[in-house]
């Protein structure tokens, strides 16, 4: 090719050479170069901050006009539920309200006495939303890498990443995710993964044929040793049971928590000591 | 360093600047169907439109990074994207007219440069199944956006020609950048 010759070719090369190497760095979470990235984050998030701040009333007038037709029928959606559900014996009880009488009846105290800080989530930005929200919640307010983050509903995710005012969460739904559950009811013990933005979880491991399960069954963190969660965290309800060929169940767990629609998560400041 | 050289580089910082604080201030949030406009995308394609393929490069380049900070994907995915664009742009800009036109197209080949880079390096939420709806809505607002990017980036790098988007141009640029080009056969 005619038109990359000597040092265009010598510039391409070297810019794929530095990109490959930001990314491998990045992905491997170098700890020099992880401190330099949490740095200039920290330096751009009170921008992105102010200037999320000055452009909402903007925002929020476009999303009156492009949203309205969504709005309007999530409103009649959530009329025609509502009628549904005042039908029923769960009359004036909301799913947390539920959940939360599950977890007195199975002796559960849900994070009473670990300290917490509650967070905004920042609006996600650009078009390709991975499996992490952006919390407005730093270290500067106690938050450090790996506590979880809990919705009062149940476990949203775990903290990656901190800066100063700022953190991110990543989210249970990541097919990379893995944490350690308990059967409610049962002294089961699996690892349960995420299968990706409004999927259910998936436990496939150690789960056998012998141990009684049945849609519906409270899942929670494990809270065994090296746990970075703290135990009995609801973590969602049994929403479908299956056999696979090793004659293990595979349970598929709906997430307690609407991973959806967050807009604060309460970080537990909690040490798991590891 | 020359003075001119410190001007367009304290320019072309501003305009950068500026148009991030517009990006995470006010156009992300002007979503239709749920996707966001691109700017600093449609303004590394018109960075190479009008500087050329090598300052278009350190222009991209710096654009994407921005974007990588605050985006959440690795460091450095749209920093490559970007620069790649702004070249692409570039090498193409010393061949042909530079019109407001020419910017969608290249901000296509960014996204989608951007998506493929992704996949490669293990990102693959970037590709779904509403890519092409992205892209659309991507490249409506890049033909939007792409005359006053084109204006902005002319006045960053402090262009003396009297090119108006949407109208044919030569080349034009500081001498320090027609030399580089012509050294390397451009």
């Amino acid at each position: 090719m005619a038109i990359l010759q000597g040092r265009s070719r010598l510039t391409l090369v070297l810019l794929v050479l530095i990109t490959v190497t930001l990314v491998t760095l990045d992905v491997r979470n170098v700890e020099p170069f992880e401190q330099a990235k949490n740095a200039a984050e920290g330096a751009l998030g009170p921008v992105v901050s102010g200037a999320q701040r000055a452009g909402r009333p903007v925002v929020d007038a476009w999303e009156a006009i492009t949203d309205y037709d969504d709005l309007k029928a999530e409103n009649e959606r959530l009329r025609a539920e509502l009628d549904v559900e005042r039908g029923r014996d769960l009359a004036n009880a909301s799913a947390a309200e539920v959940l939360q009488d599950y977890l007195a009846e199975a002796g559960i105290q849900y994070v009473t006495d670990i300290p917490s800080t509650t967070a905004r989530v920042v609006r996600n930005l650009g078009n390709f939303p991975d499996f992490t929200v952006d919390v407005d919640k730093g270290s500067s307010a106690g938050v450090r890498t790996g506590m979880p983050a809990v919705t009062s509903a149940g476990l949203v995710g775990r903290v990656v990443d901190v800066s100063p005012g700022r953190s991110r969460v990543r989210l249970i739904s990541d097919p990379e995710f893995e944490l350690g559950v308990r059967l409610v009811g049962t002294d089961a013990v699996a690892v349960a993964r995420g299968t990706g933005r409004g999927q259910p979880l998936v436990v496939s491991e150690g789960i056998g044929v012998s141990i009684p399960v049945h849609v519906g069954m409270l899942v929670t963190t494990s809270g065994i040793d090296r746990s970075v969660y703290p135990p009995d965290v609801p973590v969602g309800l049994v929403a479908e049971v299956a056999v696979d060929p090793g004659l293990n169940q595979v349970l598929f767990v709906q997430p307690a928590a609407s991973l959806d629609s967050l807009n604060f998560v309460t970080i537990l400041l909690y040490d798991s000591g590891l | 360093m020359t003075v001119e050289t410190i001007r367009t580089t304290l320019r072309s910082a501003l305009v950068l600047f500026s148009v991030f604080v517009l990006q995470v201030g006010l156009l992300d949030g002007l979503r239709i169907f749920g996707r966001a406009p691109e700017p600093l995308l449609v303004l590394a394609a018109a960075g190479g439109l009008v500087g050329g393929w090598w300052r278009g490069l350190r222009f991209g380049f710096v654009a994407g990074l921005l974007y990588d900070l605050v985006a959440g994907t690795p460091l450095g995915l749209a920093a490559f994207a970007y620069a790649v664009v702004a070249a692409a742009a570039g090498l193409l800009a010393g061949y042909t007219v530079r019109m407001w036109w020419l910017v969608p197209p290249f901000v296509a080949l960014g996204l989608s440069v951007y998506v493929f880079a992704g996949e490669v390096v293990g990102q693959s939420h970037l590709f779904d199944d509403r890519f092409m709806v992205t892209l659309g809505v991507v490249e409506i607002w890049a033909a939007i956006l792409a005359a006053p990017t084109l204006r902005l980036v002319r006045w960053a790098f402090n262009e003396a020609t009297d090119v108006r988007a949407g109208s044919p141009s030569v080349r034009a640029g500081p001498p320090s950048v027609r030399a580089l080009d012509r050294k390397s056969g451009l």
